[in-house]
């Protein structure tokens, strides 16, 4: 009875899969790979369901891609992202929408947090043209503070696509599609940021070191991993 | 009158595993970099006089060679067969018994003089080897090939020893931001404690020779070494900061290595705002060495408080060298 509408509703997204620009991705990797290597903060938001992806992704960019599930662990020296989402914080929002208006919602925020090198991340449908006027307003905060700009959007991309340094745009003028496919690539991201974290990873002081300790079967080093972490952080 | 002078060195990695009894056994790879404090050599005819005339904190007047108390002057002397009556007279930039191979530097300075003095050519490798020479088979100082190297080549050097002795040369390939922030970032500061190398290396001898565990730690110092050349080389100073902490805590697990008095300094350095540190040389006292990237202020101020002078500096490129030569 509803066959034909899951089909053809699948086909869509089939569709998507095969046309999204894959280089965009790519880019869009490598900058978010690039702040956490410099400890930079990555400040997410969005509108209606763009707000919930905007706080999915942040959640994952902060945990998940130094301790997957698998792990029950804190481990100290690993750290993820310095991840922050605008709208997970109604009374900030709300304060400056009350105060200066709906297009001052984020910057205002970002006037606080935003620092030189920082990222911010955009999700947004129509890429801030039309109702969301605080998307536009939060990427001009971020290029007077030489910020940049990572964009998910759809249909035409609209602002976000022209002012991002990379934006993913979901080739399929459909909302439904393109939410829930920036779904999709939020978590396709989060994965190749674990496996790019990891490998980096092997290269720092502290797995050399365990490296060393495993070689010459030496427990003492142990006791130096936790002061490297006390002296570098 | 010929003048010269030879750089005093940092060891920055791996250091103490160029001594005989561990790179014999297991061979060794390790960093060192000059820097522009020197010892200078200052020799003059006397071909109006009968006696040798050697300056240095003490002044020997000696008609006899074998009479020379000196014992780097005597061997050198002999080594080179000087015969006629000369006048040595040594200044250095910074005090002896300080870490900072100073003694082999006296050493290769001299030679440097000597051979220029009978106008002979003689290139850095044999310069290091012949102050080796002296330094470990005639005079048996319990040293390695560390310090004479780094005085003769000068640079921010590489130094591969296999269990023959055999010592090749590799300048570390590092870019000149690198360079930059190295001198910008490292701090060295005097203990005022001033010991004698020998007896630190004779007890770190002692202990890797009677205990398995200690041995185990040369080997986790050597690997270090080579850590620490692949930061430098890869620009990651900051790494390099790291693994100069983990490279002093493992050095301190040999007795004579440290003392209260020097880990307070370093405890200090640590909480402000200093990375990784490690005393230079064969430890016991002499200079510290601090990586730090912000707070500098913070760092000499604290420093300073605790009574320590700082020792400015920056890498030598020259290595020894003639710096006057008159007839």
């Amino acid at each position: 009875m509803n066959e034909e509408f899951i089909n053809e509703y699948l086909e869509g997204t089939a569709e998507i899969v095969e046309n999204i620009d894959k280089e965009e991705i790519s880019k869009f990797i490598e900058i978010l790979f690039e702040a956490w290597k410099n400890g930079k903060k990555v400040i997410s938001m969005g509108n209606g369901g763009s707000a919930s992806t905007a706080s999915h992704f942040t959640g994952d960019l902060s945990k998940t891609v130094i301790n997957p599930s698998s792990e029950k662990e804190i481990v100290s020296y690993k750290k993820g992202f310095k991840a922050i989402c605008l709208n997970d914080n109604p009374a900030l929002l709300t304060a400056w929408i009350n105060d200066c208006g709906w297009d001052k919602a984020y910057a205002g925020a970002l006037n606080t947090l935003l620092e030189d090198g920082d990222v911010i991340l955009l999700v947004s449908v129509h890429g801030g043209s039309g109702w969301s006027g605080n998307i536009v307003e939060a990427m001009k905060m971020a290029r007077k503070r030489n910020a940049k700009i990572l964009g998910l959007a759809g249909f035409d991309g609209g602002k976000l696509k022209e002012m991002a340094d990379s934006c993913i745009v979901v080739p399929k003028d459909s909302t439904p599609h393109t939410e829930g496919f920036h779904g999709v690539l939020q978590h396709m991201i989060v994965q190749r940021l674990l496996e790019l974290i990891t490998e980096y990873s092997k290269n720092s002081v502290v797995e050399r070191l365990q490296e060393i300790s495993k070689k010459y079967d030496d427990i003492t080093i142990k006791e130096n991993i936790n002061k490297i972490i006390e002296a570098s952080s | 009158m010929i003048v010269t002078r030879a750089p005093l060195r940092l060891s920055i990695g791996g250091g103490g595993t160029d001594l005989p009894f561990y790179s014999s056994k297991f061979g060794t790879s390790l960093v060192t970099a000059a820097i522009d404090k020197y010892i200078y050599i200052i020799l003059e005819r006397r071909d109006f006089y009968d006696e040798y005339l050697i300056r240095y904190s003490q002044t020997e007047k000696v008609k006899d060679r074998k009479d020379i108390k000196h014992t780097r002057v005597k061997a050198a002397f002999e080594y080179l067969d000087i015969k006629e009556p000369i006048e040595i007279t040594s200044i250095a930039d910074v005090p002896s018994g300080t870490g900072l191979g100073s003694s082999s530097a006296y050493l290769v300075a001299l030679l440097k003089a000597l051979h220029t003095y009978k106008r002979e050519h003689i290139s850095n490798k044999k310069l290091a080897e012949e102050a080796c020479d002296i330094e470990i088979n005639i005079l048996k100082e319990p040293i390695g090939k560390q310090d004479q190297y780094a005085s003769a080549f000068g640079g921010i050097i590489n130094l591969e020893i296999d269990k023959l002795g055999n010592v090749v040369v590799s300048p570390l390939n590092l870019s000149y931001s690198t360079l930059e922030e190295l001198e910008q970032n490292t701090l060295m500061f005097s203990t005022g404690i001033s010991r004698a190398a020998s007896e630190i290396l004779t007890e770190q001898k002692k202990q890797a020779e009677s205990d398995e565990e200690k041995m185990k730690q040369m080997h986790i110092i050597k690997d270090i070494g080579s850590e620490i050349k692949k930061a430098l080389e890869q620009g990651e100073t900051r790494k390099f900061g790291q693994w100069l902490n983990v490279h002093w805590e493992t050095k301190k697990k040999f007795g004579k290595m440290s003392s209260s008095d020097i880990d307070k300094y370093y405890e200090t350095a640590l909480k402000n705002g200093a990375i990784g540190g490690k005393l230079i040389g064969a430890g016991g006292g002499g200079f510290l060495l601090f990586y730090c990237e912000a707070n500098k202020r913070q760092l000499r101020e604290a420093i300073s408080k605790l009574g320590l002078k700082e020792l400015l500096f920056k890498f030598d490129t020259e290595g020894c060298k003639v710096l006057y030569e008159g007839r």
